[in-house]
């Protein structure tokens, strides 16, 4: 992994490759903030879009360069917020858009062609909101750090090990439950 | 090691296996499209050295739940502020008919400058001045995700482009 500061710096005196290299290390956590947050696509685009600007923005400014990701985490975060806010002022939703579908909108499950796989995805997507949005974000490549995560959802950093540990227990149960389990006799992968 | 141990050893590596098949899928199913990749690198490319970046620091729909039920029964504009180095952009919104609004700008300090309005859901754009009292209004606009370039008449001042924001 690339010296993050010293992309930083480079991206700060103007050098678009090492800005490159910022997008291709952080892009899929600031995507993944995004999609945690149940944005839809476009929301989602538009929101790592505005987050990436701010950066440019404040390239001169980031007081601790080593910690970028942490800081589009939460500007990302912020944006989200702001976005749901503004999507749920804008109109009056009728009461059951506001009942979350099970699934993230936007998610191509077509593309889920094994009945494992789909199992999965739906013992992921019966978990409660929290679990999901913490499991979406250890998901993302590169895998994000826990200073990263508890800025992008807003979390102590010493929850997160034991929150990973008890929604990665609640997905064993339900993937367990739907028959993917070893006593099942099935390999996972 | 007891049997308790070990089983509870099999659970969590099964987790951690079951984390690393989702996130096999999440890569398959919901990637960060290619495209935001491409727009996040051109924001670099496409920064703008004249303009400073106005950061959107007050925005009436979303500060107060009371304002925002006036605006939606369109008995209040919309009241953004975004905040640049040496200059602020105060935006007022007015809904004017069905999926209409009319925009009043207001330059802090009243500063005589150019202005271009962009709409990036459209594509379009439109330009004007504002005069020596910094104010400059743009009738029956479409809403969509709106910003504004403002570069003063004198060169004393550093202009400004506002956030993207969604109007």
């Amino acid at each position: 992994v690339a010296n993050v500061s010293a992309l930083v710096d480079a991206a700060a005196a103007g050098d678009q490759e090492a800005w490159n290299a910022l997008v291709a290390r952080f892009n899929g956590l600031v995507w993944s903030v995004a999609r945690a947050h149940r944005l839809s696509p476009e929301d989602a685009s538009e929101v790592v879009q505005t987050t990436w600007e701010r950066l440019v923005g404040h390239l001169d400014s980031l007081k601790d360069r080593a910690a970028v990701g942490a800081w589009l985490a939460t500007t990302a975060r912020n944006e989200c917020l702001k976005t749901l806010r503004l999507s749920a002022r804008q109109v009056l939703a009728p009461p059951e858009e506001l009942d979350a579908p099970a699934t993230d909108p936007g998610v191509d499950e077509g593309l889920l062609t094994s009945e494992r796989d789909a199992a999965l995805w739906r013992a992921f997507g019966g978990l409660d909101a929290g679990c999901r949005r913490l499991l979406r974000l250890l998901v993302a490549d590169p895998s994000p750090s826990y200073l990263e995560i508890s800025q992008a959802l807003d979390m102590p950093i010493g929850s997160i090990g034991p929150t990973r540990a008890r929604c990665l227990e609640k997905l064993r149960q339900r993937a367990a439950a739907a028959g993917l389990s070893r006593e099942a006799g099935s390999s996972i992968g | 090691v007891s049997e308790h141990d070990e089983r509870g050893q099999d659970m969590a590596d099964e987790g951690e296996m079951l984390l690393a098949r989702l996130g096999t899928l999440m890569e398959l199913v919901d990637p960060a499209p290619p495209d935001v990749d491409i727009a996040a690198q051109a924001v670099f490319t496409a920064r703008d050295f004249e303009l400073e970046l106005a950061e959107l620091l007050a925005d009436s729909l979303l500060d107060s739940e009371e304002h925002a039920a006036l605006v939606r029964a369109g008995d209040a504009p919309r009241e953004l502020s975004f905040r640049g180095p040496d200059l602020r952009v105060e935006m007022q919104v007015t809904a004017r008919g069905p999926g209409r609004v009319d925009l009043r700008i207001q330059l802090v300090p009243p500063v005589p400058a150019e202005i271009v309005v962009e709409n990036r859901d459209h594509g379009t754009q439109a330009a004007g001045e504002a005069d020596w009292t910094g104010s400059f209004v743009l009738f029956d606009q479409r809403p969509g995700s709106t910003r504004v370039r403002c570069t003063p008449a004198e060169d004393d001042r550093r202009g400004v482009r506002t956030e993207w924001t969604r109007l």
